[in-house]
């Protein structure tokens, strides 16, 4: 608890508290809620749920209404059109989960039970775990996650807790910590014996939210953050399900298999601290496998799928550009606007230019052309699948001198080397010298990937100057900006928890790692690295064949070319 | 409104690119992979004073063990671009397939603090 208070009462998150506050306050104004009793909602994923009368008084809140204008899967609508679900039929479905989840350990575990104030603030964590969500959900997180203040908020987590909260999950936390929020619930709600948790369920439900474990006397109860924030949460068991039904994707996990196999097991440790700890029964690793597998899934046909990135990619250029423009003034603004209302505000733009050193960037015509889905088109696309490896002369020749190198490393090393790992050496010799077509993918586009919005822009302008070159080799007029050249590489996919020791063997006693049983990092990975890709998109003002000449030898430098490139790019001439 | 986009000072994914070709230059191109993410929190909890290296990479540390989701994607990532590979079928070692050019390409484009800092991590293992 000490570490929370240093950081609510840290510079960093004081700076930014009182925005969060007024914002808390303005959507709490005027609203006294009503006792309507326990209700049933009815969920395309989850059935029909009862949800009690004081979960009923925080659903009921503008505060938490709001959630219906935020579209789980941001821009994937215009790829997936059924798939414009909320943020909140999500966070009533997360608690659903966490309900059911929170009565299988009791029927599951050995020798315990959940006590009903922890089963309420774990339903209540489930409830508000992303009211931290602005408009198009993850997408704008990775926008005001680059501005400067909240990268010192969230510096300031890493310096007391050593966790890294995504950007939502800070916000969730920060709302749910405001005054306003605070005096509201506890005036208003009938949570149960509130009077007795005043001072700890707000930090509480924080901790669950940014995945910190909650510690109380000599327990250490992981659990209850487990079950929002952990490696089979209630957020994934219920985001698999609803993202993959609306998107029209058949993707199954064993639910029931799940469910039957949670339970708490509890860790003592020499110092009598002992710990609550969620773990799956070895018999429910498949159910693990085929979660982990789904998200995967998810990842490489929605959210990664090239339009959904180009549009994002687009919706990054409007907002950044509404902050230049002082529309947009701090990263607590981002929670006064949900998707029917951000597109909107480019309307004020008045002719003003956002970035006047990188050209016109228009944005009433930007948000337009997202309402009406006029995308640019990609022009080029590398994956280390598709590279193939332009070897100089000597290629050969250095590659055995490297093997040698190695050899004579092995012999000359002054700690001697065991027949396993002199093994070991030949092994990986052999399989770099098959690497016929071994480029190394990193080493072309190092710098392409991970860059903030200004180094990107920065980036854009480079390839501008090179289309603009090549447009006038060929005599062609130049009609476009940098803002018509789109750089998308995006991140890789995280899969969880796979080291973490959450499996309870047969005996009932040990613990082990989810990579003991099934190595699920490891096929996962080589998964994942089969399916990234790379992406340079232009808009129609640009011709697709110079830009896919320009990008091939800005991205590739002459090391590389594409594998049969025209399998993936259409209209190009090659 | 002057825009300022900010970041950790080395991602994690960097972090495990200066470790790979720090790696390479003391010669050790085949780790084990169980002992990378207990090797680099034993050398965060014993430099200190490199605390701000370690910004973008958490660790969960339980009663006996410590996991890093960072450091085990980071590693992900680094086959994915093309630098490491896993020994199949048991997945028990990394290798690195960074030539001492390439490592030194790499080492160059971080300052030469860092690159201190991550030949002595890399000598931990």
């Amino acid at each position: 608890m000490g570490k929370i208070k240093n950081i609510i009462e840290s510079p960093e998150y004081k700076k930014v508290e009182n925005d969060i506050e007024k914002f808390v306050k303005q959507k709490l104004k005027n609203y006294v809620p009503v006792n309507t009793g326990k209700k049933t909602i009815h969920d395309p994923v989850w059935g029909s749920v009862d949800y009690l009368d004081w979960e009923m008084q925080i659903v009921d809140s503008p505060l938490f209404q709001r959630l219906r204008d935020i579209n789980q899967v941001g821009l994937a609508m215009l790829t997936y059109p059924a798939a414009r679900h909320s943020r909140f039929e999500h966070s009533l479905g997360v608690a659903s989960a966490v309900k059911i989840m929170c009565d299988k350990i009791d029927r599951n575990s050995d020798n315990f039970r959940i006590p009903e104030q922890s089963r309420n603030a774990i339903v209540l964590a489930a409830l508000l775990h992303d009211i931290g969500h602005c408009f198009y959900s993850h997408l704008s997180e990775t926008i005001y996650g680059e501005l400067k203040d909240f990268v010192d908020v969230r510096k300031k987590f890493y310096d007391e807790l050593e966790l890294k909260p995504k950007p939502h999950e800070i916000l969730s936390f920060m709302i749910v910590n405001t005054n306003s929020f605070k005096e509201f619930f506890f005036n208003y709600v009938n949570y149960p014996a509130k009077g007795s948790v005043m001072n700890t369920l707000f930090p509480d439900v924080g901790c669950m939210i940014i995945g910190k474990s909650i510690k109380k006397g000599n327990r250490i109860e992981s659990f209850q953050t487990s079950l929002i924030n952990g490696p089979f949460d209630a957020d994934k068991l219920d985001y698999i399900k609803r993202d993959s039904l609306t998107a029209g994707l058949t993707l199954q996990y064993d639910m029931e298999r799940l469910f039957t196999k949670i339970q708490v097991h509890s860790i003592p440790s020499s110092n009598s601290i002992i710990e609550n700890r969620l773990v799956v029964n070895f018999n429910g690793i498949t159910a693990i496998e085929e979660l982990t597998f789904c998200k995967i899934m998810l990842f490489s046909y929605i959210y990664y799928h090239q339009k959904v990135l180009i549009s994002e990619t687009m919706i990054k250029d409007y907002a950044f550009g509404l902050y230049k423009l002082n529309l947009i003034q701090t990263f607590s603004d981002f929670l006064r606007y949900t998707d029917s209302d951000i597109l909107k505000l480019g309307k004020q733009q008045l002719g003003q230019n956002p970035f006047p050193e990188f050209g016109m960037l228009n944005l009433e015509e930007l948000a337009e052309n997202i309402h009406d889905r006029k995308l640019p088109k990609r022009c080029f696309e590398v994956s280390q699948g598709n590279l193939v490896a332009v070897k100089a002369d000597d290629e050969d020749a250095r590659v055995l001198k490297y093997c040698s190198d190695i050899l004579d490393k092995c012999r000359d090393d002054k700690e001697p080397f065991s027949p396993e790992d002199l093994r070991d050496a030949m092994l990986s010799l052999s399989a770099f010298l098959m690497k016929d077509d071994n480029v190394k993918l990193d080493l072309l586009v190092g710098d392409l990937r991970d860059m903030t919005y200004t180094e990107m822009l920065t980036k854009r302008k480079e390839f501008y100057d090179e289309f603009v070159k090549a447009y006038k080799e060929k005599e062609k007029n130049v009609t476009f900006t940098p803002f018509d050249i789109y750089i998308v590489f995006p991140k890789l996919v995280n899969y969880g928890a796979a080291n973490e020791e959450v499996i309870l063997g047969k005996d009932h006693q040990q613990l082990m790692t989810i990579n003991e049983f099934v190595k699920l990092d490891h096929w996962a990975g080589s998964f994942n690295s089969n399916k990234w890709r790379g992406y340079i998109f232009v808009s129609d003002k640009i011709d697709r064949s110079i830009a896919f000449e320009v990008s091939e030898r800005l991205v590739l430098k002459g090391k590389a070319k594409l594998r049969n490139p025209m399998a993936y790019l259409k209209g190009i001439n090659y | 409104m002057e825009l300022v986009c900010a970041r950790p000072s080395i991602s994690s994914y960097d972090f495990m690119r200066y470790l790979c070709a720090s790696l390479v230059k003391r010669s050790k191109v085949i780790i084990d992979l169980d002992s990378i993410i207990p090797h680099i929190y034993e050398f965060k909890q014993k430099n200190e004073q490199f605390k701000f290296m370690f910004e973008d990479i958490e660790f969960r540390t339980s009663i006996d063990h410590v996991v890093s989701n960072d450091i085990s994607e980071g590693i992900n990532a680094l086959q994915t671009f093309g630098i490491v590979g896993k020994l199949n079928p048991k997945y028990e070692k990394l290798v690195i397939y960074l030539t001492e050019d390439e490592a030194d390409d790499i080492l160059g484009k971080c300052t030469a603090d860092i690159s201190k800092v991550m030949l002595e991590l890399a000598a931990f293992f």
